[in-house]
């Protein structure tokens, strides 16, 4: 069981980049276990690169990330998601050119399950996934590809959700759906990191939310606290 | 009855189940990382000459040699490829490097196994010796039979490992999404290094299985195995049973070949080789076309220099050619002739391949086509009329050729072109009745208005002449908007092709105009050597062309010219080093080397030159500058 006090998911004064522009310039916040953050901000903001940070896809140029209290600073993204980070990324994070059967055996590196129980997981939370288990899955609509990527946060059991601008390029039904299946997870427990352009969906759902923008955190606070503010942190005037 | 018997199963057990390893190998490496490995055979030979070492050479019994061949040797060799080069391609590599970096590697692998072994012809034992067995009045080696199992289960594994295993699905991933795979656990490097072992793994079996059939050599082996090319294109890159049937049918095809065909004539003689060549053409015009993501190219090109300076430039190295030429010796005047012709058919290359984006593997083909038709055309007739019939035979030729080719993209564009260009070399150059019965055609020098070019002098200033013409025609199409067309299509052909523009056209008047440029250069190439040959037009030396170009810049005139000297002072550098095999050997392995090392660059050494060379220039240029004394100019707005 992770210890009360030390928070599960932990940055300080994150910098990063690529190939020498600076997209973050010094981000520090702390994600408490079983709750939900929801990370806003405009196009641009350094939000998917945070993600990236925390999913050590990209490392830091100075700053550290740290897991229950453990530096992982510099960790590869294949030890973190072995060790019970899941990242689901921007832009449908599946294999285009494999079928839905295959996508979820993928999936089997991360912990112990078979592929089977896998399978058995997805299809119980998207049964539209089930009749399309020999479909490639890039022929599926958008909304069924996220459904896709989704499923791996539910049958894998990770410890630390990130979700990537789950909403893109996705009709607002399949969104809200989508949605409530994260808020139903994060009743179970497990601790998630939500990044949206979007800020109504997340507001509602969120225990906490951090306002990013132009590489910086803007705004800290309860999602009513942040509502209110929320308009002058986008357009940059949160920091006076 | 027996007859056909007898010749199916040589078509199966000789050619087909060979062809199957080989090309089921290909296309599983194609499968697992995306790139299309022209080496592929190449590394194959490579693995038969490790195994003539241990097995002939060391003495080693059958199993040891085999087993440290394939299971020890190959699957590092594998590794090493992928670590080295492979896994760097993957990342951002545009079509176009992919296929030089491989193409590089062919020549570089074919010229390391020259530089170990040297060029002597050898051979290899079947396995079992000569033990036969008889079916049915049939006689059938265990060499055959195991050949054929072999391929038989090649083909069941590859297929089990891709549909029922984690590992097999994870190959396929890495290609997809390596990103996507490190986030779900999955190790990108440790799969592409597997699957690049597995890819050496079954490139070295086919090469083993192979060789005692032919003589263990590094042109036999290197082109039968380009044969699996075909057979991987009929399963479209994808299918495995597809290219296992492509390769039994091809072997079959050519068993008959052999069996029914009247054996004296030249043509046939040349067919059953040829036919792998033939297959592949033919499966590239009627497979549907599947559109290959495309990246955009993106990498400063410097702009066209005036057109004021290139008439200067121009005029003062014509100028300059006269005296200088008379300052020389003859092996001079001959080694620049020779890069002067070589950086003509460079920039015929330049056209097309730096500014269009249009790989081709032929080009020395139409070099060729120029040279033998002016050799083959009376000798009454006159010069200029001769050379006009020559390049024109060439350009028509090129256009005949781009018909089909030009529907096809990339990898299958470059593959089209290299099928031509092989039976072109079989087909053409190699055969004696076009050849007069000999193995070489006089080819005359220019004389126009009197004038008889004959001199190493005179010629060299013709030449001078022609490829200062050429680099002036280069500019010309830049500077036009049929140069800015190319280069639309060069970096994006779905844009061009939203903007409404005819890529067919296009690309048809490209490559019409390059073989043109190409042919009337073989003209002079031809007169150059007073004799040519199939030697001269074989499809390696379009290759080294074509990576030399790569090295030095593929997009420049600078480029051109340093590469066709390169091109030319390598070979004789080479053969003043008296190591046995040494002087063959170097060449292919220092072209292959750079090119490997150079392929992410297109503007090559000649822009890195450039480049490092700029802040020099301006350096120069400020200090000349005319000192300019400025106005002080008011401020605009009054200081509060």
């Amino acid at each position: 069981m992770p210890k009360a006090d030390v928070p599960l998911l932990e940055l300080r004064s994150i910098r990063a980049g690529y190939d020498g522009v600076e997209a973050l310039y010094g981000i520090d916040f702390s994600v408490q276990a079983g709750s939900l953050v929801g990370i806003l901000g405009p196009n641009g903001a350094g939000k998917s690169t945070t993600l990236k940070v925390i999913s050590g896809l990209l490392r830091p140029t100075s700053g550290s990330v740290l897991l229950e209290g453990q530096d992982v600073t510099g960790v590869s993204a294949v030890q973190l998601a072995r060790a019970g980070v899941c990242l689901i990324p921007e832009g449908r994070g599946i294999f285009p050119n494999l079928t839905v059967r295959e996508n979820v055996l993928m999936d089997s590196y991360t912990n112990g399950r078979t592929p089977a129980e896998l399978e058995e997981v997805a299809y119980a939370r998207f049964p539209v996934l089930a009749g399309r288990r020999q479909q490639v899955a890039g022929t599926l609509s958008g909304g069924e590809q996220q459904m896709l990527s989704l499923s791996r946060a539910l049958s894998t059991d990770p410890a630390l959700i990130l979700l990537d601008e789950l909403s893109m390029g996705l009709a607002p039904l399949v969104v809200e759906q989508l949605f409530k299946i994260v808020r139903e997870l994060t009743e179970t427990g497990v601790t998630t990191v939500v990044v949206e352009q979007f800020a109504d969906v997340v507001l509602d759902i969120a225990d906490e939310v951090v306002v990013m923008s132009h590489g910086r955190v803007r705004l800290r606070g309860a999602p009513k606290r942040v509502r209110k503010e929320l308009h002058a942190a986008y357009l940059g005037k949160a920091a006076h | 009855m027996e007859k056909f018997l007898v010749f199916l199963i040589i078509g199966i057990a000789n050619y087909g189940a060979v062809y199957a390893i080989s090309a089921t190998g290909l296309v599983v490496s194609y499968i697992t990382s995306g790139i299309f490995n022209f080496a592929h055979g190449a590394i194959g030979m490579f693995l038969a000459f490790v195994y003539w070492e241990l097995h002939v050479n060391q003495h080693w019994s059958t199993l040891p040699a085999l087993v440290v061949t394939l299971l020890v040797i190959a699957p590092l060799l594998g590794v090493l490829l992928d670590v080295l080069v492979m896994r760097r391609l993957v990342a951002n590599a545009s079509v176009a490097t992919k296929l030089v970096v491989t193409l590089a590697l062919l020549l570089a692998f074919q010229g390391l196994v020259l530089a170990i072994w040297g060029i002597k012809l050898r051979t290899t034992p079947q396995f079992f010796e000569d033990r036969s067995y008889t079916i049915g009045g049939l006689n059938i080696s265990y060499h055959q039979t195991i050949t054929v199992l072999t391929a038989g289960a090649v083909a069941f594994a590859m297929r089990a490992l891709f549909r029922h295993t984690r590992l097999g699905v994870a190959m396929r991933a890495v290609v997809d999404n390596p990103e996507i795979c490190a986030i779900k656990g999955v190790s990108p490097n440790q799969v592409t290094a597997a699957s690049w072992a597995l890819g050496s793994m079954l490139a070295g079996l086919a090469a083993i299985l192979i060789a005692p059939g032919l003589n263990l050599e590094v042109n036999t082996l290197s082109l039968l195995v380009v044969a699996a090319y075909s057979c991987a294109v009929v399963g479209r890159l994808q299918s495995l049973p597809l290219t296992f049937a492509g390769a039994l049918a091809l072997g079959v095809g050519q068993g008959m070949i052999q069996g029914y065909l009247p054996s004296g004539n030249e043509f046939v003689s040349h067919l059953r080789p040829s036919l792998p060549f033939v297959l592949l053409f033919f499966a590239l015009l009627v497979r549907r076309e599947i559109r290959l993501p495309e990246r955009i190219r993106t990498h400063a090109e410097p702009a066209p220099p005036p057109l004021r300076t290139t008439l200067l430039v121009s005029a003062v190295a014509i100028a300059a050619a006269i005296p200088l030429s008379g300052m020389l010796s003859d092996y001079q005047r001959i080694i620049g002739s020779k890069t002067l012709v070589f950086a003509a058919v460079v920039l015929s290359l330049v056209l097309l391949t730096g500014l269009s984006g249009q790989v081709s593997l032929m080009q020395l083909s139409f070099v060729g086509i120029g040279a033998v038709t002016l050799a083959k055309l009376p000798d009454g007739m006159p010069y200029i009329l001769a050379l006009v019939i020559s390049t024109a035979v060439a350009g028509g030729v090129g256009l005949i050729v781009a018909l089909p080719a030009i529907r096809l993209r990339g990898i299958y564009l470059a593959l089209s072109t290299l099928a031509f260009a092989i039976l072109m070399d079989d087909l053409v150059f190699g055969n004696r009745s076009v050849l007069g019965g000999g193995t070489t055609l006089a080819v005359p020098r220019p004389s126009f208005l009197g004038l008889h070019f004959d001199s190493e002098r005179s010629f060299m200033v013709v030449v001078a002449v022609v490829a200062v013409i050429y680099a002036n025609i280069f500019l010309i199409v830049r500077r036009s908007n049929f140069g800015r067309t190319l280069a639309a299509m060069r970096d994006s052909p779905n844009a061009c092709q939203m903007l409404g523009m005819n890529l067919t056209a296009i690309k048809l008047r490209v490559f019409g105009l390059s073989a043109l440029m190409a042919g009337a250069a073989g003209t002079l190439v031809g007169g150059l050597q007073a004799r040519v040959g199939q030697l001269d037009f074989l499809w390696q030396r379009s290759l080294s062309v074509l990576l030399v170009g790569t090295i030095f810049g593929i997009t420049s005139v600078s480029g051109a010219f340093i590469g066709a000297l390169f091109f030319v002072v390598l070979p004789e550098l080479a053969n003043k080093t008296d190591a046995a095999g040494g002087a063959l050997a170097i060449q292919p392995l220092v072209i292959g080397l750079l090119a490997m090392a150079t392929a992410r660059r297109p503007e090559g050494i000649a822009g890195q030159l450039r480049f490092r060379l700029r802040p020099l220039l301006g350096r120069v240029r400020a200090f000349s500058a005319p000192d300019i004394e400025l106005p002080e100019l008011e401020p605009a707005v009054a200081q509060s």
